[in-house]
């Protein structure tokens, strides 16, 4: 299915559930079955081996059990935050129910939705956020432009002109310092 | 004795075609004119719009990594640093961050990224690939990297 036809989210969920405390998001759980149809025939095995150590293991959940006759099976959640999940259990064995009992278990209301990214935070910066200036010498500020010495190139190594005044300098002190050598004391 | 089958068989009624039809106008909802209200044209815009849909999944990846690593290479730059080198240098200190939380610093955490484009600056040095910047003096290496 295309994604346009669908809402879309960013992330959120209830992180800080388990940070402090646990709470668990399902409020309620309703089984709806018929005692007749074969489709039923896993939800059915399933209320009758495994919902009430379910029930005992999860004292936050109300428990509830709805025969209907000559309709679907379906197991619905009902959540803290008010949102509903129904979910149809044709065909499914007792296994498999609890399976999907186990998911709806473990997670919360919020719409399980196509998420646009896939972290989330309040701060996303803490040395603040690259702007162009960031990393520019401030001396810009009260620099008046044209200026000769930022337009000069940058010297990677001595230019003719450079070595060759060095070459005259040394030769200056070498023959400076034989003179010195060569003067009567 | 009446046999009905065959009757029963040739009477048989055509199934809803509404089911069908549904399922490729949920696609088509927000399509242009009649793509969206009739069948026949529907179903050809709506093959073409999964199409592309895979097409563009498949390019997503690459996309998103080619602008990573474009981000990085200006923000390198600003630092005196090609792209290239900086990866290198980065691979070489066994320093195993990828292309996008190295883009995420250079824009959420600058003063971070510099420091990591100056140790990639000292290691290119000391290896002798740059031989045109001045090594950094402010970090110390020991000749452990």
């Amino acid at each position: 299915m295309s994604s346009a036809t669908r809402t879309s989210a960013y992330l959120k969920n209830i992180l800080q559930n388990g940070v402090g405390r646990y709470v668990c998001q399902l409020q309620r759980v309703t089984f709806q079955f018929c005692k007749s149809r074969g489709d039923s025939k896993g939800i059915r095995d399933f209320i009758e081996t495994h919902l009430v150590d379910f029930a005992k293991q999860n004292a936050g959940v109300a428990v509830y059990v709805q025969p209907r006759r000559h309709r679907r099976p379906y197991v619905i959640a009902e959540y803290l935050n008010g949102a509903k999940v129904d979910f149809c259990v044709h065909e499914q064995n007792a296994d498999e129910v609890s399976r999907w009992l186990e998911h709806l278990r473990t997670r919360c209301g919020v719409q399980i939705q196509r998420l646009r990214k896939q972290h989330h935070t309040d701060h996303p910066s803490i040395q603040g956020q690259w702007t162009p200036f960031v990393n520019l010498p401030t001396e810009l500020n009260t620099t008046q432009f044209p200026s000769e010495n930022l337009s000069r190139a940058i010297q990677r190594q001595p230019t003719a002109t450079q070595k060759i005044l060095d070459m005259a300098a040394k030769q200056q002190a070498a023959s400076g310092d034989q003179g010195s050598e060569n003067k009567p004391v | 004795m009446v046999f009905l089958t065959a009757v029963r068989f040739l009477r048989q009624p055509s199934p809803d075609s509404w089911w069908k039809r549904n399922r490729i106008f949920q696609m088509s909802k927000y399509f242009y004119g009649r793509n969206r209200n009739c069948y026949s044209l529907a179903i050809r815009a709506v093959h073409k719009a999964l199409d592309r849909a895979r097409v563009t999944r498949v390019a997503q990846g690459s996309d998103a990594r080619q602008l990573a690593i474009t981000r990085i290479h200006s923000a390198a730059l600003e630092h005196g640093m090609e792209y290239r080198i900086f990866i290198s240098s980065l691979n070489k200190c066994h320093i195993a961050l990828n292309r996008p939380i190295l883009s995420s610093l250079a824009i959420y955490e600058p003063r971070t990224f510099k420091s990591l484009v100056e140790l990639c600056q000292t290691k290119s040095i000391e290896d002798g690939l740059d031989t045109l910047n001045k090594r950094p003096e402010h970090i110390i290496t020991r000749g452990m990297l």
